[in-house]
């Protein structure tokens, strides 16, 4: 999956590599700010007892 | 690609090697690359509780607290009767010269314990009042007020603003309790020793240990003097927290 997206990234090595440190700082940002207050909510509901 | 093998006998072995379908090949990395992005993804979840939204909830608690004025006003202790009604601000030293937190009715996580800080539990007394007035808040994920209440020692001091009247409350003792312990918030304390009657008790409950949240930890305190809030900040609050 990784070699194949790897493959289909435009460019040569160093341009692959930016692309891919800029991918995963989207995807982080994406996660912490959304995706983990989302998912904080779903697996961890407001209970009244336990603190 | 192969290699040849003539034995002495010239039995010839061809060796090559084996070849497994491609495509299995394929789903099986596939796979297994899922795997290891979940597990990564786990691993950054674990971080974003324990850290990133630790830190995030704990200076925005803080933030509001600091900024809370009287423009925005504590409800007076009398009239306090809904639900996250804010009544009052919280300093304790030992945690730190810059900490505190607003105090807001009812233990509800949302928006009490986790937007505000601290919740004050209805059944309890107000502060300064005959009984025990009980407060609960946090200790490891949404800013985890009370984090350091294990590092409570004998003769600390807290402080509790409010609208009219600053309470401060000198430290007793501290207790891990199971859950079903509940008297531990009663107005003559169980597991409190030397309780009685007619007192003016605080109690500070948080989960324990950080993050298992198996057991609860509670800390008690005695009503050890008050002060107008038109004097001012009590002076050896201010010594500790400068002049803000």
């Amino acid at each position: 999956m990784y070699s194949w997206l790897w493959r289909k990234l435009p460019g040569n090595r160093i341009q692959k590599i930016l692309q891919v440190a800029l991918i995963t700082a989207v995807a982080l940002v994406a996660m912490y700010f959304f995706v983990f207050p989302w998912l904080d909510e779903v697996v961890f509901p407001e209970t009244n007892t336990e603190i | 690609m192969s290699d040849i093998q003539e034995l002495p006998d010239g039995t010839r072995i061809i060796w090559a090697p084996i070849v497994k379908p491609k495509r299995f090949a394929f789903a099986t990395q596939v796979f297994g690359e899922i795997l290891l992005t979940a597990g990564v993804i786990l691993m950054l979840f674990v971080g974003y509780k324990t850290l990133f939204q630790d830190n995030l909830v704990g200076n925005q608690q803080s933030d509001f607290a600091k900024n809370f004025t009287e423009r925005d006003g504590f409800v007076p202790l009398a009239e306090v009767a809904n639900d996250a009604d804010i009544f009052g601000r919280m300093y304790v030293p030992r945690f730190g010269e810059s900490w505190t937190r607003l105090i807001a009715e009812g233990t509800r996580w949302h928006p009490v314990l986790n937007e505000i800080g601290i919740g004050h539990y209805v059944n309890t007394v107000m502060p300064g009042e005959v009984g025990n007035f009980a407060i609960a808040a946090h200790r490891g994920g949404f800013g985890g007020a009370f984090r350091d209440i294990d590092k409570l020692t004998r003769g600390d001091l807290v402080y509790i603003e409010t609208k009219e009247t600053w309470f401060i409350y000198k430290f007793l003792e501290t207790e891990v309790v199971l859950p079903t312990d509940v008297g531990v918030i009663a107005t003559v304390p169980e597991k409190l020793d030397g309780a009685t009657y007619g007192s003016r008790y605080l109690t500070m409950t948080s989960c324990t240990p950080i993050f298992i949240n198996t057991e609860r930890i509670v800390s008690w305190f005695e009503l050890e003097r008050t002060q107008s809030t038109a004097a001012g900040m009590p002076r050896d609050l201010k010594i500790v927290v400068g002049s803000r």
